[in-house]
């Protein structure tokens, strides 16, 4: 094994590390605030994907489409947890569970309605170039996916510590009855959580739509355990931990599937998120929110 | 619990678990007409499998329903279930009569190792959820790169001739006798655990975990033993599924999908109830069926749409589901005769 193919992989993970941690990290703050294990996350991702395409096919890159898929999915996601989520907040977990995966059903059956069942790609005259950095090579839709990532996961941090509307939605995630009681409308910090958290899965989706060819299930199929790893990993509701988490999991998976072969691939991360659940169930960052 | 006790009381009425217990027996008693009625295979199979669906609730039920565990990846003792007997008949050779219970003893031996691990290691709710979800991904990535068991092509079964010891039968209608038999009894464990002095254990240790430890209930022990008892369900009904479809494999049978399909019908029919995943499966299995065979094929998309919707509305609607309800009605039905009696 030389240390090229290794390097290699190892950006190459860490190129998907920067997705994954977007996506972890809205799947984490929806989890933070209102304790929902969202099993329609996937979709989310699949529906940026999806929107990119029908932008690209009215004219609009990849790139400069992304503010308007996060933006359709913010809207559709505000609407699903207004209408499905919120009256069941109160109910036992596991109903919570169905109801997200009822509406994975309905994402999923809508896409295919729309988009139809078969294999699609953006297409992007540049998406083989790529640039060299040192013994690696990255191709630049990579890069600038990983790079808008890297901002974007920083952007919602610097917002969470700092602003106002920040400070509402931890005030919310830890402790929603004294939260109300100052006065924080914690149904509409919710609303806008779960609206957000779906709109980081969606940027992923349109940073990746270049990338990978999509899908009705992909979102479901490749993207959602491995979010769920980096949950636990970075520790539940961590928003912090499920950036650090992710570029983690990317990087281990680059280099795993190298060595172990891409079908057991995903048995590395499976064996962390077994690791880490006994070991430390709080995650690597347990403690804090 | 306590409207349970009161209505114990009165007189004249049957309690709640006795009623659901009678519904129980009239049902799988019109089965076997409606069976031998049904000739179309396409028919005998929704129903062969709608059973299947209500003996994977029942396990379900004893497993997290009355224990309160977030039992989310249910689906590893299925698939258990399923492997082991169709490897031990495609490879050794050992009739599904033997094979049916081997699996289920196989899969209440993975139960017992999941739930050992877990309540060792003090996982609870979300924790424990994840965690069986991650175990039946875990036998999913294995099966997929295991050769003996045939990776991602899974196991064939075929079926040239009746063959009694095999548990192969050209017409489809012993599956179905088998599959009522397989009902009855898990629907008697299911009965017998509620009504017994095990259900009430499970049922402090499930409202209250640390008064119940504090009166002496071992709370893992018991919880434990549920969890063997569910999985052996549901190994059964998995070796059953393997015999009676012939063909399995990795991504059908520790599947998300499936996975989900299967809580649902305890969800919907009823979390603590025994009338609940008979209830679950009947309402699910034909609507999903029925909805397939009106939009299949290409508008298969469109049957997604709908089955997803109507599971959140009743999920929202119903939110102990449907047995829930039946029990509050039932239980104030009694509360008026009460009444009037006094007056």
């Amino acid at each position: 094994m030389n240390t090229e193919i290794l390097l290699q992989a190892a950006a190459l993970g860490l190129m998907q590390g920067g997705l994954y941690a977007i996506m972890a990290a809205g799947l984490t703050v929806i989890y933070g605030v209102m304790k929902v294990v969202n099993f329609a996350h996937g979709e989310f991702i699949t529906l940026g994907l999806y929107l990119t395409l029908t932008c690209a096919s009215l004219g609009l890159g990849p790139y400069a489409a992304a503010p308007i898929v996060v933006a359709v999915v913010f809207i559709i996601a505000a609407g699903f947890f207004r209408l499905m989520i919120l009256p069941s907040l109160n109910h036992p977990q596991i109903n919570q569970m169905l109801i997200t995966i009822g509406m994975s059903f309905m994402i999923i059956g809508a896409i295919q309605i729309i988009w139809g069942a078969n294999n699609r790609v953006v297409p992007l005259s540049w998406a083989r170039d790529a640039f060299e950095l040192g013994p690696v090579r990255i191709t630049y839709t990579r890069g600038l996916a990983f790079l808008t990532a890297l901002g974007v996961a920083g952007s919602f941090w610097w917002m969470l510590k700092y602003t106002r509307f920040g400070i509402a939605v931890r005030a919310a995630s830890q402790d929603p009855a004294s939260a109300r009681i100052c006065g924080i409308d914690v149904r509409r910090v919710q609303l806008v959580t779960f609206g957000a958290g779906a709109s980081l899965a969606a940027l992923a989706g349109a940073l990746m739509a270049p990338i990978f060819p999509m899908n009705p299930t992909i979102g479901v199929e490749l993207f959602l355990l491995p979010s769920f790893v980096i949950v636990v990993l970075g520790t539940m509701g961590n928003f912090a931990g499920a950036l650090i988490g992710g570029l983690l999991i990317g990087l281990v998976e680059g280099i795993g599937g190298l060595l172990l072969g891409s079908s057991l691939r995903q048995l590395i991360s499976l064996s962390i998120f077994v690791i880490i659940l006994l070991f430390m169930p709080r995650g690597l960052f347990g403690g804090r929110t | 619990m306590a409207e349970n006790t009161r209505s114990k009381h009165l007189k004249g009425k049957p309690d709640w678990l006795t009623v659901q217990l009678i519904a129980w027996l009239v049902i799988a008693a019109l089965i076997i007409p409606a069976g031998l009625f049904l000739d179309s295979a396409y028919s005998l199979n929704i129903l062969i499998m709608t059973l299947i669906f209500g003996v994977m609730g029942l396990g379900w039920v004893i497993g997290a329903g009355l224990t309160g565990l977030l039992l989310i990846g249910y689906i590893s003792f299925f698939g258990v279930g399923a492997y082991t007997c169709a490897l031990l008949f495609t490879k050794f050779g050992v009739s599904p009569w033997i094979g049916m219970p081997l699996a289920g003893a196989v899969a209440a031996g993975v139960a017992v190792l999941v739930g050992a691990i877990t309540l060792r290691f003090g996982l609870r709710e979300d924790y424990f959820g994840l965690f069986t979800i991650a175990a039946s991904q875990i036998f999913l990535v294995l099966l997929l790169n295991w050769d003996y068991a045939g990776r991602a092509t899974g196991i064939y079964i075929t079926v040239i001739t009746d063959d009694f010891w095999a548990m192969q039968f050209v017409d489809r209608r012993p599956y179905l006798i088998i599959a009522l038999g397989l009902f009855v009894a898990a629907t008697l464990v299911a009965y017998s655990i509620m009504r017994g002095r095990f259900g009430l254990l499970l049922a402090a240790a499930r409202n209250n975990p640390d008064s119940a430890q504090a009166l002496g209930i071992e709370v893992s022990r018991i919880r434990i033993q549920a969890l063997a008892i569910s999985g052996a369900i549901a190994g059964v009904a998995g070796g059953f599924y393997a015999q009676f479809t012939t063909f399995i494999d990795p991504k059908q049978v520790f599947g998300l999908a499936l996975n989900f399909d299967f809580l649902l019908v305890p969800v919907l029919g009823g979390r603590f109830s025994l009338i609940g995943p008979i209830i679950g499966a009947f309402a699910l299995r034909p609507t999903e069926d029925l909805l397939r065979a009106m939009f299949g094929g290409v508008a298969d998309a469109v049957y997604l749409v709908i089955y997803g919707f109507l599971l959140v509305v009743f999920i929202l609607v119903l939110p102990r589901g449907a047995a829930g309800l039946l029990e509050d009605r039932y239980n104030a039905l009694g509360r008026k005769d009460d009444d009037k009696a006094e007056r």
